[in-house]
Parts: structure tokens; sequence; C-alpha cells
């Protein structure tokens, strides 16, 4: 067994695939590095922007009521409202106008408005509010939207941290890689690239015509593809961990490092806010593709007794991941949580943004290497009996 | 000893090998012959259970390969061809692999001075020759130390002296008592070192002593003879 997996390790490790794999992912991860290249770091500037176009939101819509002669009492109690919301975004401006030093007291003034928004929506959901429209982040106008804006900015006010917004110009090395998985870089897309390793290195032998050899070792072929999937796995993961290490020290060394205690805000029952740093994400994320690793091996294990060439390899598997895509999963029904299908999309079941329903981000993972047993178990028994690999 | 029990072997409707039974000793070198084509590989594919046979067909010293697999190949070692080894691998590495997976206690060093090999022992396969790869084949026929070999045309691309050295160690391998089956095209050396030669004819075996005689002429004689009265027919 040590001599095959000596063997079967260094065959792989030399593969050129491994430079194609490790260079498609860090290609990946850097696309918005590489579109922000020559760009001068605005995000403060675009922050205050959002701060003001909010302000200029609520002026305007004072004074439209002001102009109003004969104001119904609603009308009133609107103005008395936007009043309100204009001292909150007023000290909002004057904090963001102090020196990048006075994070405390922009988040202070953050959290206030925040408050204020949830009192408001709690005391009525239509309450036509000036909510801060960050770009190219979704406004979410619901109560849970407003808890988590006081989670996030009473969060940010203790730990005494700045602000960086998704669409941050130049983000540090750990927010920006937060935002490349959860954000930027599709899921499918990741997994995609490592289907490719999965299917080189499963057809490796049929494609070289040295299978008879592997064939004719006096050992259980099961063994023979365990040992190769197991290795072929461990690869993969290696090269998505070196390809984020890469990545993370090229953009923190032009951008900076970042904080790991930084919040993420989600929800588990849609009610509370709960407040995830980002190096538990990255813990999570780690942990979501290495479960989707197995998985996806176990699957590939069984699809290398059938095909030869990494191309059909690799059509197999991925239309395997395609099934997961939200677009093709379809209506949810009583046994999604119970299929592999339902994790594959590892950014939004962390973050509990799942359209169907799952078993949580423990459950996934068990579930995924429940099934990548399921899977080397039955491919053992057709091995048994067939006795070729 | 190698036993065949009613073999029999066809590609899509295409018979190969109807019901051939034949056994191979132990200390026994028979020689595999036949044109291009016949089955000479297909046949020793079958003999390692690269091809599938009735479950009783196969039998190596008491043990069914259908039965006990694992114990059956540990006796036996197959290698098509040079194209089949590892080609970013080390000539030491495919011999370190081979003696560890058949559990084989033969000294590695010994069979690499005793075939030349010192000089690309550190080498990756793919920077070899094709006498070197047949050098690193038969060196892991050596190191493996399995009871049957199934040899492949193994004098390919072999120089005189190479030819002669392979010879010496087939003869040095059936005095150790291994059983082998080697296929060759090389007639003049079929007759120098076989007990038996196969000649695949008409789908089955037709086994011929050697007695000395020209295995050439006993060539001709089976298939020219047949490729002629053909010829005359068309």
């Amino acid at each position: 067994m040590r001599a095959l997996f000596k063997v079967t390790f260094k065959r792989d490790v030399q593969s050129t695939t491994n430079i194609v794999i490790f260079a498609a992912l860090v290609i990946l991860l850097l696309g918005t590095f590489f579109s922000q290249t020559g760009q001068a770091n605005t995000t403060r500037g675009d922050l205050y922007n959002v701060y003001v176009t909010t302000d200029d939101g609520i002026t305007n819509e004072v004074i439209a009521l002001r102009k109003v002669k004969h104001r119904t009492a609603a009308q009133t109690a609107r103005l008395n409202q936007k009043l309100t919301e204009k001292t909150y975004a007023d000290q909002i401006i004057a904090a963001a106008s102090a020196s990048p030093a006075a994070a405390d007291q922009l988040n202070r003034a953050l959290l206030h408005y925040a408050q204020y928004a949830l009192r408001q929506t709690q005391k009525d959901p239509r309450t036509p509010l000036q909510l801060i429209a960050y770009t190219d982040q979704p406004l979410d106008r619901s109560l849970l939207g407003r808890v988590k804006d006081v989670a996030f900015y009473r969060y940010l006010l203790d730990h005494h941290i700045q602000e960086i917004p998704t669409a941050a110009v130049h983000a540090p090395a750990i927010n920006y890689l937060a935002g490349a998985f959860l954000y930027h870089v599709s899921p499918f897309l990741i997994i995609a690239v490592l289907l490719v390793g999965l299917a080189e290195f499963f057809t490796m032998d049929k494609r070289l015509g040295t299978i008879d050899f592997a064939n004719t070792l006096p050992i259980s072929k099961s063994k023979v593809l365990l040992i190769q999937g197991l290795l072929t796995c461990l690869l993969m993961f290696v090269l998505f961990l070196l390809a984020a290490v890469a990545v993370f020290l090229l953009v923190g060394s032009q951008n900076g490092w970042g904080t790991w205690t930084y919040p993420l805000v989600y929800s588990l029952d849609g009610l509370h806010a709960r407040i995830m740093p980002l190096a538990q994400l990255m813990g999570m994320l780690v942990l979501s593709i290495f479960s989707l690793l197995v998985f996806f091996t176990a699957i590939g294990g069984l699809i290398s007794l059938f095909v030869r060439t990494t191309g059909t390899h690799f059509l197999w598997a991925s239309a395997l991941l395609l099934t997961g895509l939200p677009s093709v999963l379809g209506p949810a029904t009583r046994l999604m949580p119970w299929l592999p299908v339902g994790y594959f999309d590892y950014a939004a079941v962390i973050l509990h943004r799942t359209n169907w329903p799952t078993l949580g981000f423990g459950g996934g993972v068990g579930l995924l290497l429940g099934w990548s047993l399921l899977v080397f178990g039955g491919t053992g028994v057709l091995l048994h009996r067939r006795q070729l690999l | 000893m190698l036993s065949v029990n009613d073999l029999s072997f066809s590609f899509k409707k295409n018979v190969i090998f109807d019901q051939v039974s034949f056994s191979i000793n132990d200390g026994e070198l028979v020689g595999l012959v036949a044109p291009n084509g016949t089955g000479k590989t297909t046949l020793l594919k079958l003999l390692c259970g690269l091809l599938p046979t009735a479950a009783t067909t196969l039998t190596l010293n008491g043990i069914h390969l259908y039965q006990h697999r694992t114990a059956y190949l540990r006796q036996l070692f197959f290698l098509e061809n040079s194209n089949q080894l590892y080609a970013d691998l080390t000539v030491a590495d495919h011999l370190t692999y081979v003696r560890s997976m058949w559990h084989s206690a033969v000294d590695i060093a010994g069979v690499v001075d005793s075939l030349g090999m010192a000089g690309y022992y550190r080498k990756k396969i793919k920077t070899l020759s094709l006498g070197m790869k047949q050098h690193v084949l038969l060196a892991m026929y050596l190191v493996s130390d399995a009871q049957t070999l199934l040899i492949d045309e193994p004098l390919n691309g072999l120089d005189p002296t190479s030819i002669q050295q392979f010879e010496r160690v087939f003869l040095a391998l059936k005095q150790q008592g291994k059983s082998m089956l080697i296929s060759s095209h090389q007639m003049d050396s079929v007759g120098r070192v076989s007990d038996r030669v196969f000649f695949l004819q008409n789908q089955t075996i037709v086994p011929i002593e050697n007695t000395g005689q020209d295995m050439l002429a006993v060539y001709n004689t089976m298939y020219l003879k047949a490729g002629e009265q053909h010829a005359r027919s068309v």
C-alpha cells in the first residue's frame, strides 16, 4: 500500500495539470484585483458619496413636503420623520468628513441611524425610510435588514473596525478573498476547475495506456482506486489552498491585510441577526470546498470505471454539478435537504441564503461526506464484481 | 503450474480462441508464436485476467483467478510492453514499486548490475531508448520474483548482445523453477530457449515439443503454406 501511495503521489505531483489548475484558480480569484489595477482607491470617497446621496434624498423630500402649503396630518408626520432622518444623516456625513481615524464616530452615527430605522420599521414596516443604498448590494427593506444593520454597526463600533463595503476598491486581502468567494466568483466555477483536475487524474492511466499495470497489481482494485482518489482529492485541496494563499499574499502586499474579525451578518431564522467574523467564514469556506471535493472525488472514482477520456469524465461530473444551480434545482421538495445538490452553492449555504431547505452548514458537510462514503461503497461493490479499473 | 481449461474468447463476432486447453509446468519455458494479429497478446491478457474468461478456466498453482484474484496475481507478472511504464518515474521507482507490490525479497542492486542498468537506474523512463526500456521491463520481471512470467515480445528493439543476455536470463529463470510463456517473432531465439512452442492457428493452440528442430521451418510450414494455399484459392 505504501509503495502504491508513493508511486501514485509521485506521478500526480509531477503532472503539469497541477500548474494549470493552480493558475486557473488564481486567475479566477484575481479577477476583481486585475480589473481595479491602476484605479485610484476611491472607497472612502464612494462611501461618502453614498451617505451624501442618502442625505440628498432626505433633503429633497423635506423641501418637497415644506412646499406643501396645507399639509395633511400624514404629510406633517412624514416631514417630521424626514427631519429626524436628516439629523441622523447629517451626523453620518459630519463623521464621514472627519479623518479616517474617526471610525468609531462614523460607526456610532451609522448605528444610531440603523437603530432609528429599526424602531421605525418595527412600528410600521411600510414606513418610507431613506435607507443607505450601497453600490453592488441589493437594498433590503425588510425588518430583518434593519436588524442586520444594527448588529453590523454595533459590532464595528465594539471592535473599532472601519466599514469596508463589498464594492470597495483595493479592499484588504482578507475582505478581498471573502468577497471573491461569496460574491465575485461563482462556487460552481471554482468546483468546475477542480473537476478538471479530478477528471485528469482519474483518467490518466486509461489515457496513457498504463491501466493494465494497475489492473495486474496483486492488490484489491478498490484500494488502488481509493489511493488514487485520496491523493487526487488532497492534491486538488492543496492546490486550492495554495491558490487562495497566493491571492491573499498578492492582494495583501498591495492593499494591506485587513482584519480576520471583520463581520459578516447573516440570519439563521429570518428574524435574528448573527455575526460571522471573516476568520470563521474562511474556515467554513475551506471546509465546504473540502467536503465538496471529497464528494466529487467519490463520484469521479465511479465515473472513471466507465469512461476513458478526461473530457468525457469532466462532462459527466459537470453535468452533476450543474444540477446544483438554483435555476436547475427546480421546486423545493421534502427530499432536498438530503440531496448533495442542495449544498453545491457553498456561499448560499454558509450565509443561509438558499431558496431551498437545507440541513445547515454542519449538516451539509456531514451529508456530503456521508454520500461520499455511500458512493465509494457502491463503487467498491462494482469493482469487486468486475475486478478491473 | 498454470492450467488453462476450455478457454474461449471472441471479440465482437470474431472468435479468437475456441475451447483452448493447456498447462505450463514449473520450470518450463514455452514459446508463443503466431503472425501479427492472431492473438498472442490477447492470450497473455486473458491469462492474467485483463480480459474476461469463464470462472473455472484459469488456475495457477491450484488458485482460481476468479475466486482469489489477488493471490493469483501475486504469483504472476505481466506487463505488455514498455509503453506501459510510467514515463515520468525513474527506473528505480519502478523496481522498488514492483518489489514492494509483489512482496519480493529480490536484491534490486544485483538485478541492476546483472543487466548492466547501473548507468540509467536513476533516470526517468521517458529519457530511455527502447532497448533500455526492454531491460527495465525484464528487470521488473526479475524483481517481482513471480512464479509465472508472461512476457510479450521481450526481444523487440534489442541488439544481438542484449538478445543473448536476455536468453541467458530466461534460461536462468527456468533453472529457478519459474514458468514462462514468452511470445516472440525471433524464431531462432525461440528455438534456443523453449521447451515447447505454442503456435496459434485456427482459434486454437498447436503445441510443438522443441527437439532442436528448425523452428523457422516449422513456422513456414504452418503459416506460409496456409498463406500460399489461401493465395492460390483467391
